[in-house]
């Protein structure tokens, strides 16, 4: 059996997990500026946590990660409270050029101790249990998510609330070229979610570089970025401006470098 | 950067004995490298390294460098950036272009260069492929070869560049000077710092837990006995609890329970 999500002593509140009944953590990104975006929290149900957050013992956090530079940080400022289980927090962007991940969560901030759980929104399984809470235990998670989601140098992904379907591919000739890739919200959240990595991700992923690989045989230059792929390509037999160019193949050849694999 | 790791074997030849003569270097970069309009980095120092200092640039320069780069996080993760600050030290002189030479275990640039380009001459090329190697590694870290690590562990001045910008961030949080000591003492530790954070435990980013850690190992060196275990028990803690949601004195105490 394979156990997507982790083991805690005691309740937390995350999809696909049954701590809680009738209960829900959802974020929703609001709105965004060039410098920042806004990110709603809300909780419904989770007495247990609700009641955490109105005693000040909780508190609704977000967690920014930049990979490429090596940026982390722990964002607690709220920018509005609208209830105890609903804020919005406004979260500074390092630049628009790279990819920020998001993890939105609720920690507990109180002393370390036990609580004895009388809770309606628990699970039969935790009622009346007593469990010890230390501090900076998360209490309530959404996963990890993309604002928009880069893949090297080469790929940007981003959401686009006017494609009703699927995705678009273009070649984006501006500083040496580049794939853009507008994806319909509902594919990209998907995309974005981490838990849904690895197969469904390098799916899309492969049938986005097709889509450009085929766009790129048909033009006249290839722009000055590509030309690494170009090279790696012909390496491989592949002559990209070629009649017969197996833009699918390519994709293939191509996605495990794209995806950083042959390095990290 | 491209054009350089792709040079056949006779380019390479070249470059290497360019590598002898800082104005035939400059003008073998310019003649392989498109010098696009990327190259807005200018850099110029009040100090000239020597050849060992090079090697580990002492901290005590740092601020300087620092200061005079202007960079963020996204520019200092740049090869290309390091590539020219490279080019404008051995421009303006404060570095020789066979600094770059120097291997683990062999460290005197000029020798290696000498020995590279004899042995090439006899028909060898092992060890000439290695001081090729090591000079594009330490010009922008090869990243061809040694993927992004190379920029943040292999490249003298982004190291030093690095070093200083993680103590700054430290110090919003703890007031000690002593972990920039630590940071230029400790290079095998910084190694794998930097490597964990940047790759596959980013917790270990988290400002606030990068700034008690250092703050308490660069106090406590002593008596920890694996710098490697004792971080890798703090990602583990990391795992369950959201540390950078917690003040640096909580953080402290969690630590000094490990």
């Amino acid at each position: 059996m394979i156990l997507t999500t982790s083991a805690y002593p005691y309740p937390v509140l995350e999809e696909e997990r049954f701590d809680y009944v009738d209960s829900f953590y959802t974020i929703e990104q609001i709105r965004e500026d060039e410098k920042h975006i806004y990110l709603e929290h809300r909780l419904i149900g989770a007495d247990f946590i609700l009641e955490l957050l109105e005693r000040n013992e909780a508190k609704f956090v977000t967690t920014v990660v930049v990979k490429e530079c090596f940026f982390r940080k722990t964002y607690d400022e709220i920018y509005e409270k609208i209830s105890a289980n609903r804020v919005i927090q406004k979260i500074p962007l390092i630049s628009p050029e790279v990819n920020h991940s998001f993890f939105a969560h609720i920690v507990y901030t109180g002393k370390n101790k036990s609580f004895k759980l009388n809770y309606r929104y628990l699970d039969e399984f935790w009622k009346n249990r007593e469990i010890k809470l230390l501090k900076g235990s998360v209490l309530a998670k959404d996963g990890w998510r993309d604002l928009d989601f880069g893949v090297g140098d080469i790929l940007k992904i981003y959401k686009d609330e006017n494609i009703k379907y699927s995705f678009d591919t273009e070649i984006d000739y501006e500083n040496g070229g580049r794939i853009v890739c507008k994806m319909n919200k509902e594919l990209f959240e998907k995309l974005s979610l981490r838990g849904s990595k690895d197969l469904h991700v390098r799916s899309i992923i492969s049938h986005i570089l097709s889509q450009a690989f085929f766009k790129l045989s048909k033009m006249d230059e290839i722009p000055g970025n590509f030309s690494s792929i170009v090279y790696k390509l012909k390496e491989e037999g592949m002559d990209i401006s070629s009649e017969d160019f197996d833009a699918v193949k390519a994709s293939l050849i191509i996605m495990p470098h794209i995806l950083g694999e042959r390095y990290e | 950067m491209n054009n350089l790791q792709k040079l056949n074997d006779e380019q390479k030849y070249h470059f290497l004995l360019s590598a002898l003569d800082e104005d035939e270097f400059l003008k073998f970069l310019q003649a392989f490298e498109n010098f696009d309009r990327e190259y807005k980095v200018r850099f110029d120092v009040t100090f000239k390294l020597s050849e060992y200092e090079f090697q580990n640039i002492p901290f005590n320069y740092y601020r300087e460098i620092y200061g005079r780069l202007n960079f963020n996080e996204l520019d200092a993760s740049n090869f290309k950036n390091w590539f020219y600050v490279n080019y404008e030290a051995v421009k303006n002189g404060i570095i020789k272009p066979y600094y770059f030479a120097f291997t683990e275990k062999y460290k005197d640039g000029l020798k290696n260069i000498t020995r590279a380009l004899r042995e090439y001459e006899n028909g060898e090329k092992k060890f000439f492929n290695n001081v090729f190697r090591a000079v594009l590694r330490r010009m922008f870290g090869f990243i061809k070869e040694r993927g992004r690590k190379g920029i943040y562990q292999d490249v003298p001045f982004s190291i030093a560049w690095w070093k200083y910008h993680i103590y700054l961030n430290t110090q919003d949080y703890v007031k000690n000077e002593k972990i920039i000591e630590f940071l230029y003492e400790n290079s095998s530790f910084y190694n794998y710092l930097i490597e964990k954070m940047g790759f596959t435990l980013t917790v270990l980013a988290e400002r606030k837990l990068l700034a008690s850690m250092l703050d308490y190992v660069s106090e406590n060196e002593n008596e920890i006995k694996s710098k490697k275990k004792f971080i890798q028990k703090l990602a583990a803690a990391s795992s369950v609890r959201s540390f950078g949601a917690l003040s640096v004195e909580d953080i402290k105490d969690v630590i000094k329970g490990m």
